[in-house]
């Protein structure tokens, strides 16, 4: 290779050749943008489905919630205490386990206590004291 | 937000939009990429910030963000982007660094004119690099869009007497490194530009 003084104009067209050869022939198409907003025809689709959604979320909330406090309040013996309220102390009224009585008087307790007393036989009896024969 | 025919709601209708996007792209696209190419020396590279500073600028719009002056945001966006490349894994870690995939000849063989050609301009690239980016973005304004100083000025708002001073200097240091290495032959495209 031989040395050589560059002329100014060398340079100049040396340098137009080498840039504009990186540069793309043609030059590409603009970008295609993807716009961020839903078509027109989508829209209001999305937005029902958004409040039917959003509506069945609450219905299924409020049931929850209300089939929680039912059970709740059924475990704690809700209703019996509702009818024991009705009823007055020695009228018998709401279940009929202890009729008559009333935590004053508990005949009945009295009356179920001699009636076993009654029917239990001695237990003393058929007992023959003796010397135990251990194996 | 770009000018147009506006719909109902004062906004810009989707096809207005559209075509102030493909005008700003038309009249700046090869400025980005002119000014991106200056700060790495790789094509590819530019071209990808271009499009992205373009989708960028559409993204603001969508947004509702008001762009007084698209050109200079453009600009701005795209050196930002070309930084942001530098911080990047592929930047710091690389493949190979260019000197070597200078020499990496293609599966096709090259006409040996042609071939000559790219050897001599892998050549200046290196010289090109070695200069700072600021004259770099002189040069790649000026030879790749053929623009004169003073609207080089404009752009990069600096003085036209320093965009003179610039060139000269950066002409004379590439005229004298190619000198050295003995790239300027008779036979080279360079040479070839004298006679014209």
């Amino acid at each position: 290779m031989s040395q050589s003084i560059i002329q100014p104009d060398a340079i100049d067209s040396f340098l137009s050749d080498f840039f504009k050869s990186r540069m793309r022939h043609p030059w590409p198409a603009a970008p295609v943008p993807v716009s961020a907003q839903p078509s027109a025809l989508v829209a209001p689709r999305v937005a029902s489905s958004q409040m039917d959604t959003n509506g069945r979320a609450r219905i299924t909330l409020a049931a929850s919630v209300a089939l929680l406090i039912g059970t709740c309040w059924y475990l704690s013996n809700g209703w019996q205490s509702a009818d024991r309220s009705l009823s007055k102390p020695g009228q018998g009224g709401g279940p009929n386990v202890l009729p008559e009585s009333t935590a004053e008087s508990p005949g009945a307790f009295e009356k179920n206590r001699k009636d076993k007393a009654s029917q239990t036989k001695d237990p003393m009896a058929g007992f023959q004291p003796g010397p135990i024969t251990l194996p | 937000m770009p000018n147009g025919s506006a719909n109902d709601s004062g906004l810009p209708s989707g096809s207005a939009r559209r075509a102030e996007f493909e005008s700003l792209y038309q009249h700046y696209s090869r400025e980005v990429w002119a000014l991106s190419y200056a700060r790495w020396m790789d094509a590819d590279l530019a071209m990808d910030v271009t499009q992205e500073a373009f989708l960028r600028l559409w993204r603001q719009w969508e947004a509702g963000e008001d762009i007084q002056n698209p050109r200079a945001w453009l600009l701005r966006v795209a050196r930002n982007l070309a930084e942001d490349y530098a911080k990047s894994a592929f930047r710091r870690n690389g493949t190979q660094p260019p000197e070597f995939l200078n020499g990496v000849r293609s599966s096709q063989p090259l006409p040996v004119e042609m071939l000559e050609k790219e050897e001599l301009f892998a050549r200046l690239r290196a010289e090109l690099e070695e200069l700072s980016p600021g004259d770099r973005d002189i040069l790649t304004l000026r030879y790749a869009l053929d623009y004169d100083a003073n609207t080089i000025a404009e752009l990069l708002n600096v003085n036209v007497t320093a965009v003179h001073m610039r060139l000269s200097r950066a002409r004379q240091r590439l005229a004298e490194r190619l000198s050295v290495h003995g790239d300027f032959t008779p036979d080279n495209p360079a040479e070839r530009g004298t006679n014209r």
